[in-house]
């Protein structure tokens, strides 16, 4: 009976959460390694990318448990390359709340937050000039998140990752006019700072074994 | 009071009330870090954000009655109504370069 009534409850959750007005979800892909079998890893996935500077493990956004955003192709890619071509490739459907305070940061779609990141690196030009030159973006998001929590609250940052190759990318062109294009298939990353900041919208599963 | 304002507030306050701190971790951190910064893609993405910056066509006054407004052709009077135009309405002999669409690229 006990069972029957959370079944229903997350049920509904599940239902509340795809109603249109709130339809922040997203398909992610996790690559890791084929280490421990199948079992371990639909146990244990996602796994923790370390934030280690003197071992040189440096993930982009910091501490995190890392998704692509719906990118079987370059997890796969990311497996082969990191995981030395024996890796699985764990999918699954994640909700944001969007909503929530101090929860969530989108470096990618959403104008309002860019603007505040930039307002916040900035801030660091009160002393000087130099403010945050020449620091990568890791280095800055730990230390606000370690030093200064309060200005760095957010559990849940997306962003692009750029490649500084310029024949990467499929670019369009939007019109003869000018030089203006788009990237149809820019590559979105997710970084949830707690294995319980994510919402999955259904179990993870192994989408892919190498 | 919103969570972006606060956050910055709680980090100007840190900074100014740890100045020297500060400063010393941004140096250490300035040390560590190793190729591209993204001081210059901060940089230009403020330059972008910046009112100045935003272009806009050259706004043009119409002054007619409003009478002539009703029944006046905006369209085909805008030099500028081309650009929004579906591709199919465009002269076909403007053959543009080609999108660098390689498969094993699309991920």
């Amino acid at each position: 009976m006990l069972l029957l009534a959370r079944n229903l409850f997350l049920a509904s959750l599940i239902l509340f959460y795809k109603s249109e007005k709130n339809n922040l979800t997203f398909t992610v892909h996790h690559t890791c390694s084929i280490e421990g079998g199948k079992e371990l890893v639909l146990k244990n996935a996602p796994f923790l990318s370390e934030y280690r500077p003197l071992e040189d493990k440096k993930p982009f956004l910091g501490e995190g448990y890392y998704f692509w955003e719906y990118n079987l192709d370059y997890a796969k890619v990311w497996g082969r390359y990191h995981y030395s071509n024996k890796y699985f490739i764990v999918e699954s459907n994640v909700y944001i709340d969007h909503e929530r305070e101090n929860y969530y940061l989108d470096l990618v779609g959403n104008r309002k937050h860019l603007v505040f990141f930039v307002r916040l690196l900035t801030k660091f030009n009160l002393l000087n000039k130099i403010g945050t030159k020449g620091i990568d973006l890791c280095f800055i998001i730990d230390y606000l998140r370690k030093t200064i929590p309060e200005a760095f609250p957010f559990k849940v940052i997306r962003a692009v990752d750029y490649k500084n190759k310029d024949r990467e990318g499929i670019k369009i062109q939007f019109n003869d006019k000018g030089n203006s294009f788009t990237i149809l298939n820019p590559r979105f990353i997710f970084s949830f700072k707690n294995k319980e900041d994510i919402v999955y919208l259904e179990k993870p599963f192994i989408t892919f074994t190498s | 009071m919103d969570t972006f304002e606060k956050a910055l507030l709680a980090l100007e306050n840190y900074i100014l009330g740890n100045k020297e701190r500060v400063a010393s971790d941004l140096e250490e951190m300035r040390k560590k870090s190793e190729g591209n910064d993204i001081f210059n893609y901060v940089e230009s993405l403020s330059y972008s954000l910046s009112y100045e910056n935003v272009s806009t066509n050259k706004e043009v006054t119409y002054n007619f009655d409003f009478l002539e407004v009703d029944t006046y052709s905006f369209i085909n009077d805008s030099e500028n109504s081309h650009l929004y135009a579906p591709p199919c309405i465009k002269n076909n002999e403007t053959i543009k370069k080609s999108s660098e669409i390689l498969s094993e690229l699309f991920f």
